[in-house]
């Protein structure tokens, strides 16, 4: 019942970003030149002992605050608990059955920093980073704002550039200057948002700088220092972005058209004839705009190291995406006068990210190779304020992990390239329920719809779950099928509790209706379980 | 030249529509430079023991011992499709494979001509010859085919019997012709392209075959029903040819892209990020690096052939005993502008030369040439099918036959290990799912088990409709029942199966059209063979590609840098391109029925409690990836039930070792914890 108190207490991942940034004032994106640098920088190896000093910084800061506050730490994660957790974090899928065995069974000292090392490094990272983005940067309704090729198109795009482990500050730029088609090129991310300035800059800002500037759109922010012109001067810079169809085709699905910059437009404030000229967010940058397209401008300006917001924005992302919360929260209202609950350990980090060249994966293994990252979901002080991070926060599954997640249990393969991934549309589906399609929530409906549909019934009915028959194999007897069916499914083996409870269900009934429909219905409890939809 | 004959060559899948084989000769070892190839390394050999002796010795010494070879008897058991069933129970993984030590390789009696001849002709299988013309000289290729221990004209007469006789099951007065047709039986093997799916089918059998009217079959009526989709003859076609790697095998492009900075070896460095760099040859973005993504693109198939027609040089050429002369000008013409082959046109077939020149001249001319035709075979691939069973006892029979021919093999005593071990070839081989399909008269090779599953789904008809209603708007499909070939081309990209579905050639695809690609079944007129010999223009990329499924999956590129370190040298700490062993790769697809045949007929099996479940359903089920294989990621199982079942410690299980796994005492009921 904790559980599932904390199931419906627990925020959703908010994965959307804040921040700003920043890039030497020649840079220009796409060049040979940038193509060659960006080739030696995927040769680049984590510095794994930069990784190990920066996880023992994390540690130092959150254990003073606890200290400061009295609080007792919650013990250390168990193998289960902890190997579930960083696949479904880094990869956004369980580990295989075989993994969680082979895992447990490991004496080695140092299993904990090889698991790390292996799964970051594992090409699934891309995958879980390219989601992550894209859910981001395109709404996941493919009815309402863009098509599934195209989504599916910028997600391809990310996917390639994190899977060649590319700077972030690189693939942000190249993303900010896109254009020509959605085929070869992120102009998904423009497309979607109908080439709008007025909701490119709210977007951008959102996703690369951590500020939630919507509310300057109409009037100047009532919590923050943003005033309506600033709103309007990023809205600026997009100002100019045209495409070749008319303004009501750029929505229409399988409508792959082109955009460019035109040289020409301008923005005004709402019902006046001001026009307001493209301005950074913040003074104190230089924007270097010198030449090229307003969104060349824009581009170099937000990922200049000199712009701190940029490289806070996402470290903040990565660490709420691992730890459930951001240092700052909502993660996309990083203003000026938003807080850090570790202020020390904000600026560190996102030091650390920018040192690293902002390498994902270096900044993922940091945090995972912390003894904060590696602490259970239960014990520690009861009712500690969850930003001090005294227990881990057990983080409810997005939309595409509980997809990846009913895709394992289903032993079936992804679907390749332009094929419709039934489960990742089940899982839309219930996240849009909630008006979020890329999250996935466990309220009554959902509840009703994962026990009661028929795509879900196909995991556990007798005749069509391929789970089930898998563990008909002749080498499991029903204790072993119990077992491998809680690796399948919750990522570990039943607890002595668990077995004892089951034990007159699966061996002893006279009935024999009932042994015929135990591993049915012990399927259907696990893969409805707040334990399955959440991240340990 | 490796040494050792290696043949676990048995039935992998049987539930498949189709059977496929690949073998692999690994013609060079590890490790040695990029000249040897398969004759030049028995030569190098035999020049390293006999250093200070001149060469003229040394190859007179060669072409004695294969003479002697060649005179020398053979056993059945050495030469016969049994003896393969039997060697596969000393199958080695690729490391074995790659361990060879040379000094095993010096002789080997392969059969002559002659015995093969022979034996074939007393229907032990079905046998042809073959050359491939490679650069540095012919290599002589012999096929077996047999199919339950017999050769496939016969194993199809036996089948005919045995089905009659399980659709009379008492007597034919008491069998009717409607009993015939909806009896499962006919699911068996080549047979099972005879059921018919709706009652409109049924009804124009019986009318057709029911010759006498009286509504019940006769013998002849039934052989004459069997007998309409198969034949026995030419059950090997050859498919390919013209695709051998580049001497320059730093050319990879699988190898140029994990050579990061570009000097030709791979260190440690490079080993170490491997994996990442692999990613980068996903050029679709569907996060799996195809072989299409790597290989050149493929000639467009009208070009190839019309080259193939014009060009002499065909890789392999069918040796037709009955017209050596044909033969042995395209050996000719392949290898020298004049009327005469001397010993540099061949640099590594020494032995070859020297045994068909004849008259010592130094110069092998047409009349020579043509006694290749009866040279001794230099490879023999021996390819033994079990038959598909039909009852419950056969699958029985059949796991415990093969149980007591490997317990014989292993109780052979030492000398027989002695003979093994001077095979001169080893093939390490392994089975593969080569799924096909029949569109019209065209047989649609489908790459692997995943295509399969995507062309299916694609052409359900059921989720077309899903598709049309639902979804049209955003996958731009006009809401017709039907679909241009152009929209299809982005799920499935096989443009040769997009062809075969448009039938009417009218780029639209139809409903109509699907379902008649789908119910193909009639128009399979013939069981055969389709051989397709590659050396895989880009060798590391089929290293790498652990299951064979012309696919690098995550799993696979994860594991890459120890892949990779299987060819590295212990002593050393780069690699260069040219380790990777050369590799003759020889696709075998048989096609039986439909893919249903063997889910109809399987047994059920008393220890599992689903009594629909099949002696192999749980193993398909735990094929997560659907590539037909297992791996120790799939499995779901302690690692001592995993290992007992991995018959060759492979660390991948296959349908074949699960049939031995199951019958055999290796596996143990109960699970044990940790």
């Amino acid at each position: 019942m904790t559980r599932q108190s904390r199931w419906n207490r627990v925020l959703f991942l908010r994965l959307v970003v804040v921040g700003l940034v920043i890039l030497p004032a020649d840079h220009t994106f796409g060049s040979d030149e940038e193509k060659n640098i960006a080739k030696d920088q995927n040769s680049r190896i984590v510095e794994k002992s930069a990784a190990i000093e920066m996880a023992k910084r994390i540690d130092s800061f959150v254990d003073t605050r606890l200290s400061e506050a009295a609080l007792s730490k919650a013990p250390n994660a168990t193998d289960a608990e902890f190997i579930r957790r960083i696949y479904l974090d880094v990869t956004g899928t369980n580990p295989e059955p075989s993994a969680v065995v082979e895992y447990i069974q490991d004496t080695d000292l140092n299993k904990r920093s090889k698991l790390i090392s292996s799964v970051v490094a594992s090409p699934a990272v891309a995958t879980r980073l390219a989601d992550v983005w894209t859910d981001l940067l395109v709404a996941e309704d493919p009815g309402q704002e863009i098509g599934m090729p195209a989504r599916e198109s910028l997600r391809r795009w990310l996917y390639r550039r994190f899977q060649e482990n590319q700077r972030y500050d690189r693939i942000a730029g190249d993303l900010l200057i896109a254009t020509g088609s959605a085929l070869d090129e992120p102009t998904a991310f423009f497309t979607s948002l109908e080439l709008k300035p007025e909701k490119l800059a709210e977007k951008t800002s959102r996703v690369f700088l951590g500020i939630a500037l919507d509310c300057a759109q109409c009037h100047d922010h009532p919590f923050d220092s943003w005033k309506q012109s600033d709103f309007w001067a990023l809205a600026a810079y997009f100002a100019q972005l045209k495409s070749n169809a008319g303004e009501g085709a750029l929505n229409q699905p399988m409508n792959n058209v082109s955009i460019f910059d035109s040289g020409t437009g301008e923005v005004t404030l709402p019902e006046k004839d001001t026009v307001i000229a493209p301005r950074p967010l913040i003074t104190g940058v230089e924007s270097s705009l010198g030449t090229g397209s307003r969104r060349q401008q824009l581009a170099i300006w937000i990922t200049s190291k000199q712009n701190q917001m940029f490289s806070r924005a996402a470290t903040n992302r990565i660490w709420s995406m691992l730890m459930g919360r951001g240092l700052i929260e909502p993660v996309d209202e990083m203003g000026i006068k938003a807080e850090a609950s570790h202020p020390q350990l904000m600026d560190e980090l996102a030091l650390f990210f920018k040192a690293s060249d902002f390498d994902i994966r270096q900044l993922i293994t940091a945090i995972t190779l912390s003894e904060t990252y590696a602490r259970s979901t239960r014990g520690g002080a009861d009712n500690a304020d969850p930003s001090l991070y005294a227990t881990m926060i057990a983080k409810p599954l997005t939309a595409r992990q509980i997809a990846n997640c009913l895709r394992q249990v289903a032993r079936v393969p992804v679907p390749v390239a332009n094929q419709i991934d039934p489960w990742q549309q089940l899982a839309s589906e219930l996240g849009a329920m909630r008006g979020d399609a890329s999250e996935f929530t466990g309220g009554v409906i959902q509840s009703l719809r994962t026990q009661h549909d028929p795509k879900m019934e196909q995991l556990w009915e007798t005749s069509s779950s391929r789970l089930l028959h898998a563990l008909n194999a002749p080498f499991l007897d029903s204790s072993g099928k119990v077992r491998w069916m809680y690796l399948a499914t919750v990522c570990r083996p039943p607890s002595d509790d668990e077995l004892r409870i089951l034990s007159p269900l699966i061996g002893q009934s006279s009935d024999e209706s009932k042994v015929a429909e135990w591993p049915r219905d012990l399927l259907w409890a696990l893969l409805n379980s707040s334990e399955f939809a959440m991240t340990p | 030249m490796l040494c050792m004959l290696k043949m676990p060559i048995s039935i992998k899948s049987v539930d498949a529509v189709c059977l496929g084989i690949i073998i692999v000769a690994v013609l060079t070892a590890p490790g040695c430079n990029k000249s040897s190839n398969p004759a030049s390394l028995a030569q190098s050999i035999a020049e390293k023991n006999s250093a200070d002796e001149n060469a003229a010795v040394k190859r007179t010494e060669q072409i004695t011992a294969i003479k002697s070879d060649v005179e020398k008897p053979v056993s059945d058991e050495s030469a016969g499709p049994l003896a393969m069933q039997a060697s596969s129970s000393d199958q080695v993984n690729s490391d074995q494979v790659n361990s060879v030590e040379a000094s095993s390789v010096t002789t080997f009696p392969l059969p002559s001509y002659e015995e093969m001849k022979e034996q074939a002709d007393a229907g032990k299988w079905t046998w042809r010859r073959y050359v491939l013309l490679a650069d540095s000289g012919p290599i002589l290729l012999d096929f077996q085919i047999a199919i339950g221990g017999q050769c496939l004209a016969k194993q199809v007469e036996d089948n005919k019997n045995r089905v009659i006789a399980g659709l009379i099951p008492d007597s034919l007065e008491s069998t009717t012709w409607a009993q015939v047709v909806d009896s499962p039986r006919l699911s068996q093997s080549v047979f099972s392209n005879l059921r018919p799916t709706d009652d409109q089918q049924k009804k124009d059998i019986i009318k057709r075959y029911d010759i006498d009217g009286n509504g019940h079959p006769s013998v002849n009526e039934l052989y004459s029903y069997l007998s309409r989709g198969i034949s026995g003859r030419n059950v090997v076609i050859f498919d390919e040819a013209n695709r051998f790697r580049s001497e320059n095998s730093d050319q990879s492009s699988v190898f140029v892209q994990m050579d990061a900075d570009q000097d030709g070896i791979l260190d440690d460095g490079e080993l170490a990020q491997c994996s990442v760099r692999l990613a980068k040859l996903d050029l679709n973005g569907d996060f799996i690096v195809s072989g299409s993504e790597v290989r050149p693109p493929e000639m467009d198939p009208q070009a190839f052939m019309r080259q193939r027609n014009q060009n002499v040089d065909d890789a392999f050429i069918f040796m037709n005993p009955e017209d050596e002369r044909a033969t042995a000008t395209s050996v000719l013409r392949r290898y020298s502008f004049s009327n005469a082959i001397v010993l540099d046109d061949w640099p590594q077939r020494a032995d070859l030369f020297g045994l068909l020149d004849s008259d010592q001249d130094g110069e092998l001319v047409a009349r020579e040439l043509r006694r290749i035709i009866a040279a001794p075979s230099d490879m023999v691939f021996q390819l033994a099918m079990p038959e598909i069973h039909s009852s419950d006892a056969t699958l029985e029979n059949a796991s415990q036959q093969s149980t007591d021919d490997a317990e014989k093999k292993r109780g052979e005593n030492d000398g027989e290990k002695a003979a093994a071990s001077k095979v001169r070839f080893r093939y390490h081989a392994r089975m593969l799912n080569q799924w096909s399909t029949v569109l019209g008269n065209q047989v649609i090779d489908l790459p692997n088990v995943r295509f399969r599953a995507q062309l299916l789904d694609t052409l359900d008809q059921e989720n077309l409709r899903i598709r049309t209603e639902q979804q049209a708007s955003q996958l731009g499909i006009t809401p017709t029942h039907s679909r241009d070939v152009e929209d299809m081309s982005g799920a499935i990209q096989n443009q040769a199966t997009l062809a075969g579905l448009d039938f009417d050639d009218d780029k639209k695809v139809t409903y109509e059209e699907i379902e008649k690609a789908v119910s193909w079944k009639a128009q399979l007129t013939e069981p055969f063979v389709r051989i397709r010999a590659v050396d895989p223009p880009d060798a590391w990329f089929v290293w790498l590609d652990a299951n064979w499924d012309d696919l690098l999956s995550e799993q696979e590129i994860a594991n890459a840098p120890r892949r990779i370190a299987q060819v590295r040298k212990s002593d050393e700490t780069t690699l260069s391109a040219s380790l990777l062993p050369m590799q003759l790769q020889l696709v075998f697809t048989r096609t039986f029925g439909d893919e249903q045949a063997f889910q109809r007929l399987t047994p059920s099996t008393p220890d599992q409690p689903n009594p629909n479940a099949s002696a192999l359903d749980w193993f398909q089920a735990m094929d997560a990836n659907m590539d037909g294989n297992v791996t120790l990621r799939e499995f779901l199982g302690d690692i001592s039930s995993f290992e007992a079942l991995d018959i060759n410690h492979d660390r991948i299980l296959t349908a074949n070792e699960i049939g031995s796994g199951i019958s055999g005492t290796g596996v143990q009921q109960a699970d044990q914890r940790d």
